[in-house]
């Protein structure tokens, strides 16, 4: 059979073109975004340590009751047991503060002594992100080594040492530098403890001290009764739905970091909602698709009963017309593939500054999708095309 | 393959009079190899005889049988299978494909079943005098030649009756004659009969059977 001059007589170039774009479109709009969405997922995935295992600290905020003294802000026992049964806590735990008198003295050069009141904190080891290997402490060692914040020598060498003339200081010159901390009991005595910076940490905004040295210190020279905590440290497996926590309550956090898992599941949710759209594209693209092969059937009905009265079975005829669809399908699905692997790998390469890619192979499931579609377009075609052709092979 | 009619009559002339004649209401049989010619003026149904025939039209009242099996009942595939093995017809508005060549047009039949060999096919058409137009597009051919091109490609295949509504309505004495030898000679090879349906003429030719509408 002849089925260019036979059937695609009545048909426009153009119009061929149309559906054939359209086919293609439909393909490539449903392969490429569920293919980048497994992509997000895949990267993300990989990530979870980095990412999903984040460490926050959160206190209650700091209110005008505070201020008057009527209230400490601390957390009660009760209100720790609560937030540690969360599914998104993983781990979690209080500061222990200094409840002594305690201040750091340093000897700078030839009769010039600083010194300044100080606070320190304590957390469990497992919190600390920098361990130094001489992490401990005891009433018999010979120094205490302290943990400081990274922001606190960037605030020392790029604000404050600058405007007053003053040498700026490496990490590790910072480290070399010995200091003694002072700790006093209210009365006059005063226990002095060498002391020098042991590791800096970007994760705990406080001064570090290991546990047992302030549990020591609280238990010999405290001059403040205990207080509930009022600062926790939090280690999160879901900061999505820790994000969302802290929102419906009263507690807050350094929320900075909370805004990586606010904009991951905004952006999911924003390549839901292309997806949903892509769908209606998609559902377009097949209602266009049958049309067309409707049409032309219509427009082929002399043709088509002709061969029938000729003794060709409508299944035949049927079948020449539907292989000129097929042959299109797999046209638009190869072109789709190619066309897919292409955009995929400039995103993939865009993306790559921000996450670790997966490999360039594209996934099973995205490819099933497209061929699900492809072959959801083939037998929706073929079975409008026998449905079709049968009526008109049918006796008057 | 005998062909006998019982009591048939066109569902739409049901319950009236007016039609009844040698086919319509009556019972008869048209043996096998026969030549059979169905006689009527315009308008008293010789094409939905054929038709009835050829599977392309239902509608009647009666029993049509092939062989004592009823035709009713066959389904599009086994008209399709007894189109292309056993019943040829050249239809009356010759149902050619005007944008194919002759030869494309031939080919269209002798490829269903591959039995006559296209040197066939075009000894007929030279016969017939086309043997030029083989490769012109059909709609560029006058009405006559494409009747002659119609009634070739009936006879490029096996069949046990060929049926032909007005074959040379538009055909000229001697085409009609060397048409008529031809259709004769294929019948023979092929033991088959053949059915004519005309206005009036009998196209200087013997029939075993007339029949009058």
């Amino acid at each position: 059979m002849n089925f260019r001059k036979l059937f695609l007589k009545h048909t426009r170039t153009w119009q061929l073109m149309l559906v054939s774009i359209g086919a293609f479109a439909g393909l490539f709009l449903l392969w490429l975004p569920v293919q980048i969405y497994v992509d997000i997922t895949d990267a993300l995935a990989k990530q979870k340590d980095l990412i999903s295992n984040q460490y926050f600290i959160v206190n209650k905020g700091v209110s005008l009751v505070n201020t008057l003294g009527f209230s400490s802000g601390g957390f009660t026992t009760e209100e720790m047991l609560k937030l540690k049964a969360k599914p998104f806590i993983k781990d979690m735990s209080a500061f222990t503060p200094n409840r002594f008198g305690v201040g750091a003295a340093a000897h700078l050069k030839e009769k010039v002594d600083v010194y300044t009141e100080i606070f320190l904190e304590s957390v469990p080891d497992r919190f600390i992100d920098q361990m130094p290997p001489e992490w401990h402490w005891s009433p018999r060692s010979s120094y205490v080594p302290v943990i400081l914040p990274a922001e606190y020598l960037d605030l020392y060498n790029f604000d404050f040492a600058p405007g007053q003339g003053l040498p700026q200081i490496s990490q590790g010159a910072a480290k070399l530098f010995p200091f003694e901390l002072l700790v006093r009991d209210g009365t006059d005595s005063v226990h002095a403890y060498p002391a020098h910076i042991a590791a800096f940490t970007e994760r705990i905004n406080t001064i570090l001290v290991p546990q047992s040295f302030v549990d020591y210190n609280n238990e010999e020279y405290a001059i403040k009764p205990y207080e509930a905590p009022s600062k926790l440290i939090v280690e999160v497996s879901d900061p999505a739905a820790f994000s969302k926590y802290v929102d419906s309550t009263g507690i807050k956090t350094n929320s900075d970091y909370l805004r990586t898992g606010k904009v991951q599941s905004l952006s999911k949710r924003l390549l839901l909602l292309i997806m949903v759209l892509t769908g209606l594209v998609v559902f377009l693209s097949i209602g266009s698709f049958i049309l067309f092969s409707n049409l032309l059937v219509a427009r082929s009905e002399y043709e088509i009963r002709t061969l029938v009265l000729l003794g060709y079975r409508y299944q035949q005829v049927g079948g020449t017309i539907f292989r000129f669809f097929a042959w299109l399908v797999g046209g638009a699905t190869i072109a789709a593939v190619l066309l897919g692997l292409l955009a995929r790998y400039f995103v993939l390469k865009y993306l790559s500054s921000i996450v670790d890619v997966p490999s360039l192979l594209p996934g099973l499931e995205a490819l099933g999708c497209l061929l699900l579609l492809a072959t959801a377009y083939l037998a929706i075609t073929y079975n409008s095309i026998m449905r079709q052709t049968k009526r008109i092979a049918l006796p008057f | 393959m005998i062909i006998s009619f019982s009591n048939v009559v066109p569902a739409f002339l049901a319950g009236t009079t007016a039609l009844k004649s040698e086919v319509w209401g009556a019972d008869f049989s048209l043996p096998a190899g026969k030549s059979v010619l169905v006689k009527a003026q315009s308008g008293k149904g010789k094409t939905t005889f054929l038709s009835y025939l050829f599977g392309s039209r239902t509608g009647y009242n009666g029993k049509i049988a092939f062989d004592d099996k009823d035709i009713a009942g066959l389904s599009t595939d086994s008209w399709s299978d007894l189109r292309r093995e056993k019943v040829s017809m050249v239809i009356q508005d010759l149902r050619l494909f005007e944008n194919l060549t002759v030869r494309e047009n031939l080919e269209a039949k002798l490829k269903l079943n591959g039995q006559v060999p296209f040197a066939v096919a075009q000894k007929m058409l030279q016969a017939l005098g086309l043997g030029e137009f083989m490769d012109r597009e059909c709609r560029t051919l006058s009405l006559g030649q494409q009747q002659r091109v119609a009634i070739v490609r009936s006879l490029c295949q096996p069949f046990k009756w060929l049926l032909m509504d007005e074959p040379f309505s538009h055909l000229d004495e001697q085409n009609t004659a060397i048409a008529m030898q031809l259709i004769k000679e294929r019948c023979a090879a092929n033991g088959a009969g053949y059915i004519i349906s005309s206005l009036g003429s009998e196209h200087h030719t013997h029939y075993d059977i007339v029949l009058n509408l």
